[in-house]
């Protein structure tokens, strides 16, 4: 009889304590499942966020503006923004570009002191950029040129206006002076990432052009490489790096978003940790295989020995068990993995609300945060998951093929 | 004998130094730079480390309550700051309503000088808000002066001690330094030239160093002043601010 027909029948003599080490391996395998396609949602997350809303996949600014950041330098800026769009979207290696008018801002409330953020964008190019008709709850987007602007959600709610009211903003000029104007709010806008929907609110560049006498210079420019892939943003930044020299604009300095992204260093950071927690958890499942095997071994010492003694060797008794504890591990594996992805499918169709918890968290996080399947989450859980499983097994087994026969039969 | 003679030199030389109290000198100062209105054309030089831009404005006062200042440089043209009484009002052309300044938000920094919108604009008297000590005189640039500690009485005021030196002859600010509740200095404030207009002295340039940041100090300087001139009428109300 073949070894590994030996080794099923074997499993099935102890249906309980088989079903336990599956079940073992099943859990383990299925919680990296979900922990693993719950890490590659929020870091996908992170990404479609800094990418929309923060800096785009490389973002250009004046660097003295990198510099003095703090101080919020407006005077620093990307001069003729229009002309460096245009010269960038005739690139090959770049699909979309979002010129920038940032406005630090406070509006004032009674007694109360309400810290804003404009954004001063080309309204047309950004219903592309960060889809920004589909953030909109309410109402609609300002018309190019006007005064118009649509404001956060709860940036409304704070201000105690809704959509027909007006909003009024204090803020710096790029000459170094103070500023204010009235904005008329014909929307309501909500942004996933609960710091933007608590500041936010958005109007049409040219009027941000005009308030902050920007004098066609924009804060910044986000561009998307047309490749959009992070893996080649490093090279897109370098190719940018050049093509701004080239053209005399070696002021601007152009930084990948994973420089700029709060929640990047998080995440690359929480990567390894979470690749800890598998390992822990598989080490648990382990012990339980460990255990099942040792039990095994102890209970069929005589059969051991009397396997010895018809001659089988003891790297064919390792292979017995270890092709045992093979099946075990591919069982509870495939199950734990497929368990996962049942669980998972709903999910990155309707997310996981974090609700308000999300909202003290700096680091541009949606407040839903969809799970996402990949090939770490499945193919590779599952073969960690089958090779923790073997390995596991493999001492208990060679302390059975340890066994002298003889011994063996006296149990 | 020797005694007496001392004791009549000192009455001949500084009698009215002794006779006056610290509220006697801070009010006699007040006299000096509290108008019953007035019409001011000054320029404000804020230096930082991106380097020196100057406002220029016109400042028109009634009191010490009243106060509106209309800016006349290119880039703040036609913005305009009223004061009146405890409120504070900011008027911008691009803005269609004027922004109220109350409690905190007043001692937030005038277009980013080293001034807050509560020193550029006064307020009620100094003796109204602060228990004034005289605490002795002493020489500031070759000037003899009083040297006056300020305790705030309430709360409601920006610093919370003061210190002043007023000149002994001139009874015109000097020298100040502005302290939080902690003893931090805050802000130092250097009189550097002074302008006499109808029997009227007072500071027409000043230095303000904010010591909480990396300043550079802002210098205001008052160019001209008419002191009891006819103002237009309702100048100080809001309907006015935003025409």
């Amino acid at each position: 009889m073949k070894l590994s027909r030996i080794a099923l029948r074997n499993i099935f003599r102890n249906r309980r304590r088989s079903i336990l080490s599956i079940t073992a391996v099943t859990v383990a395998a299925m919680s990296i499942t979900l922990l693993f396609a719950l890490f590659e949602g929020i870091r996908d997350d992170i990404r479609i966020n800094a990418w929309m809303y923060e800096s785009g996949e490389v973002r250009i600014r004046n660097s003295e503006f990198d510099r003095y950041d703090y101080l919020n330098p407006v005077q620093y800026t990307v001069e003729d923004y229009r002309e460096l769009q245009d010269a960038l979207l005739k690139r090959e290696d770049v699909t979309m570009v979002s010129p920038r008018i940032n406005i630090a801002s406070a509006a004032f409330i009674g007694e109360r002191q309400i810290s804003a953020m404009g954004l001063g964008v080309d309204i047309e190019n950004e219903k592309q950029f960060m889809d920004l008709e589909s953030l909109l709850t309410a109402g609609r987007l300002p018309e190019p040129g006007s005064t118009e602007a649509v404001l956060a959600a709860r940036l409304a709610r704070d201000l105690g206006v809704d959509i027909g009211g007006t909003a009024t903003f204090l803020t710096q000029t790029r000459r170094r002076t103070s500023n204010a104007f009235t904005v008329d709010v014909v929307g309501i806008v909500r942004f996933p990432v609960a710091q933007l929907d608590y500041s936010t609110y958005v109007l049409p560049i040219e009027r941000a052009d005009r308030y902050l006498l920007m004098d066609g210079g924009a804060s910044e420019m986000l561009v998307i490489g047309a490749a959009a892939d992070t893996k080649q943003t490093t090279e897109l930044a370098a190719n940018l790096r050049g093509f701004l020299d080239q053209r005399g604009r070696e002021q601007l300095s152009v930084t990948p978003w994973t420089e700029i992204a709060p929640g990047y260093g998080y995440i690359e950071f929480a990567s390894i940790v979470y690749d800890i927690i598998a390992l822990f958890f598989f080490f648990l499942a382990s012990t339980v295989i460990i255990n099942t095997t040792m039990m095994t071994i102890h209970e069929r010492t005589k059969e051991i020995g009397t396997l010895s003694a018809l001659g089988m060797r003891g790297r064919e008794l390792v292979r017995l068990f270890f092709t045992e504890a093979a099946y075990l591990g591919f069982f509870g594996s495939l199950i734990g993995v497929c368990v996962g992805m049942v669980i998972v499918a709903p999910l990155s169709t309707f997310g996981i609300d974090l609700g308000t918890s999300i909202d003290i968290v700096d680091m541009g996080m949606s407040s839903v945060i969809y799970p996402q399947l990949n090939m770490r989450s499945t193919v590779g859980t599952f073969i960690f998951s089958f090779a923790v499983a073997l390995g596991a097994s493999y001492f208990p087994a060679r302390r059975a093929a340890r066994l002298k026969p003889v011994e063996a039969l006296r149990g | 004998m020797k005694q007496i003679i001392l004791v009549l030199a000192m009455m001949l030389t500084v009698p009215a130094a002794w006779a006056m109290t610290a509220q006697d000198i801070i009010e006699r100062m007040e006299e000096n730079q509290t108008h019953s209105t007035s019409i001011m054309e000054g320029r404000m030089v804020i230096s930082d480390r991106f380097g020196d831009r100057e406002s220029t404005y016109i400042a028109h006062t009634e009191g010490a309550g009243r106060f509106l200042v209309e800016f006349t440089s290119r880039y703040e043209e036609g913005q305009r700051i009223l004061r009146r009484d405890d409120s504070l009002y900011l008027y911008y052309p691009d803005a269609r309503e004027t922004i109220r300044l109350q409690g905190a938000a007043l001692r937030d920094s005038l277009l980013g000088s080293d001034v807050s919108y509560e020193d550029m604009t006064g307020g009620r008297g100094i003796l109204d808000d602060y228990d004034a000590k005289l605490l002795g005189e002493e020489s500031v640039g070759g000037a003899q002066a009083y040297m006056i500690e300020l305790n705030a009485k309430t709360a409601a005021v920006a610093y919370p001690k003061q210190i002043i030196w007023v000149d002994a002859e001139e009874f015109v600010m000097i020298k100040g330094e502005q302290y939080a509740r902690s003893g931090r200095l805050l802000k130092v404030t250097e009189v550097l030239e002074t302008m006499d207009v109808d029997g009227f002295r007072f500071p027409s340039r000043i230095r303000v160093t904010d010591q909480t940041r990396r300043s550079q100090g802002t210098l205001m300087v008052v160019e001209s002043a008419q002191i009891g001139v006819d103002l237009p009428a309702n100048i100080f109300s809001l309907e006015e601010l935003t025409w």
